[in-house]
């Protein structure tokens, strides 16, 4: 089995992560901050080391200001939710995620909004100055997928930042987190969104929101917080404001042994992403030999993450990653991608095409027998049903 | 919590923990210089006459209030107030050194 659908979920995670969530659960998994025992006072201790772990990883100073969600998604609806007013302008690019482009269509509707799409070209890299371009004085918010996930072109988010003034800065961070150094306050980033079970190899079901000073959100959801439990008003502290509900306390621990992991090694992210683009770039290169593969995005691994996207002249990109699954063992991931705009750009709308996204724990014996495998359905004659992409 | 003993609020479970570890840490630091430490502290419930933001406080003995205080100047985790019990209830307590 070779897993290459990495973009997804990495299906690899360090031992300590399963080790840390099964001996947190066997142990006395309890709610924090809800009460004055023991087990709550460990439990609110082992959420306060991890979330101070995050923010430092993150660049983020102020260790409350890292607001705990289910995932990349959550924390993207928070921040598109809990920012922008009615009538608000937002510039936002044509490599977003349906993550960003779902809500902003909502806020559209319902909060009459208005958004405008910067363009990447058609190999998925974005000019900073036609990001500038479409800021107006209504502008309240950019919105930019550091890696496109379709892709894996990285988004000059520095030179963006440059450009787009005092307006702030909303990063998905959803691919890039763990796979890129990131550094919040530093880059002029004002909120970035990120998941903890891709590249940083935690578990589902948790990510979280970076909240740079001076930004204030409305929550997104209210609730219980442990915290002035007379008042029906929600309070104002951070992360209490934004944290209502008992938190994924597990995936919190695990998430919190990812990171220890990644801070045992010695070259830690540089070094993966070094790991990563070496074996991208390999991969790159047999597909380029293959006539039959129509790839898609830049023609090198410059700043981009491990990500592949490609089509097999006369065949529909689903039948491909089929017959790579049940005839080769090799795991990828068919169509849009929940990034429809991004494949419009591209030139794959609405066929879509094949991603191949590699980790730290895919080897470079993976290589030959993928491209075998590619070669292989790519000389055999394609299913009726197959249409051209 | 002890007639005699102060209480120190904070505004989210996030700043006590910030709080109780820079006292862990103090504490740390004096044991293995061979020293007491400086500041000895519990985590409790807010007891219900006060109000405040948080669901837990800080405990210490009275005398240590500006001591502990003091270590979290300049840091974000400063509590919002003190408070002492007495035989008549809580009654707020200077926390300046």
């Amino acid at each position: 089995m070779i897993y290459l659908d990495n973009a997804a979920t990495t299906v690899w995670k360090p031992p300590a992560v399963g080790a840390a969530m099964a001996a947190f659960l066997a142990g006395a998994p309890g709610s924090p901050g809800r009460s004055g025992h023991r087990v709550a006072l460990d439990v609110a201790r082992q959420i306060f080391d991890v979330r101070v772990a995050l923010a430092e990883f993150f660049g983020l100073d102020d260790a409350r200001r890292l607001i705990f969600t289910r995932n990349a998604t959550e924390a993207l609806n928070l921040a598109l939710h809990g920012w922008l007013r009615a009538d608000d302008h937002v510039v936002a690019t044509s490599l977003e995620h349906n993550a960003v482009m779902r809500p902003l269509r909502h806020l559209r509707e319902t909060r009459g909004i208005r958004v405008t799409w910067v363009a990447a070209d058609g190999e998925g890299r974005l000019d900073p100055a036609a990001v500038a371009a479409a800021v107006r004085p209504a502008t309240r918010l950019v919105v930019v997928n550091q890696a496109s996930n379709v892709v894996g072109t990285l988004a000059p988010l520095a030179e963006i930042r440059a450009r787009i003034g005092a307006v702030p800065l909303l990063v998905d961070a959803a691919q890039s987190a763990g796979a890129v150094p990131i550094a919040v306050e530093r880059e002029g980033i004002d909120m970035l969104a990120f998941t903890g079970h891709k590249a940083l190899h935690g578990p589902t079901g948790i990510g979280g929101l970076c909240l740079a000073p001076g930004i204030e959100l409305d929550p997104l959801v209210l609730g219980g917080t442990g915290s002035r439990s007379e008042s029906d008003a929600q309070p104002e502290a951070l992360p209490d404001r934004l944290e209502s509900g008992t938190p994924n306390t597990v995936g919190i621990v695990g998430l919190g042994a990812a990171l220890a992991w990644r801070d045992s090694l010695a070259g830690g992210t540089a070094d993966i992403a070094a790991q990563e683009r070496a074996l991208a770039a390999a991969l790159l290169a047999g597909l380029r030999e293959i006539p039959e593969v129509k790839l898609h995005g830049p023609a090198t691994m410059e700043a981009r993450l491990p990500v592949l996207a490609f089509n097999l002249v006369g065949r529909a990109c689903s039948d491909i990653a089929h017959e790579l699954d049940r005839q080769h063992g090799v795991m990828t991931r068919p169509g849009l991608h929940c990034a429809p705009r991004a494949h419009q750009t591209l030139g794959t709308f609405p066929a879509g095409c094949v991603r191949l996204s590699l980790a730290c724990s895919n080897r470079e014996a993976d290589i030959a027998p993928v491209l075998s495998a590619i070669r292989t359905l790519a000389r055999q004659p394609a299913p009726a049903r197959s249409e051209a992409p | 919590m002890k007639r005699g003993e102060c209480v120190l609020l904070f505004p989210s479970v996030h700043d006590v923990m910030a709080f109780d570890r820079l006292l862990r840490r103090q504490a740390g630091a004096a044991g293995a210089a061979g020293q007491r430490p400086r500041v000895r502290h519990d985590m409790v419930p807010t007891p219900r006459e006060l109000s405040s933001d948080c669901g837990m406080a800080i405990t210490l003995p009275c005398k240590d209030v500006a001591a502990a205080v003091s270590l979290a100047a300049g840091r974000a985790c400063a509590p919002q107030a003190a408070y002492r019990l007495t035989d008549g209830g809580f009654e707020r307590q200077d926390m300046a050194p």
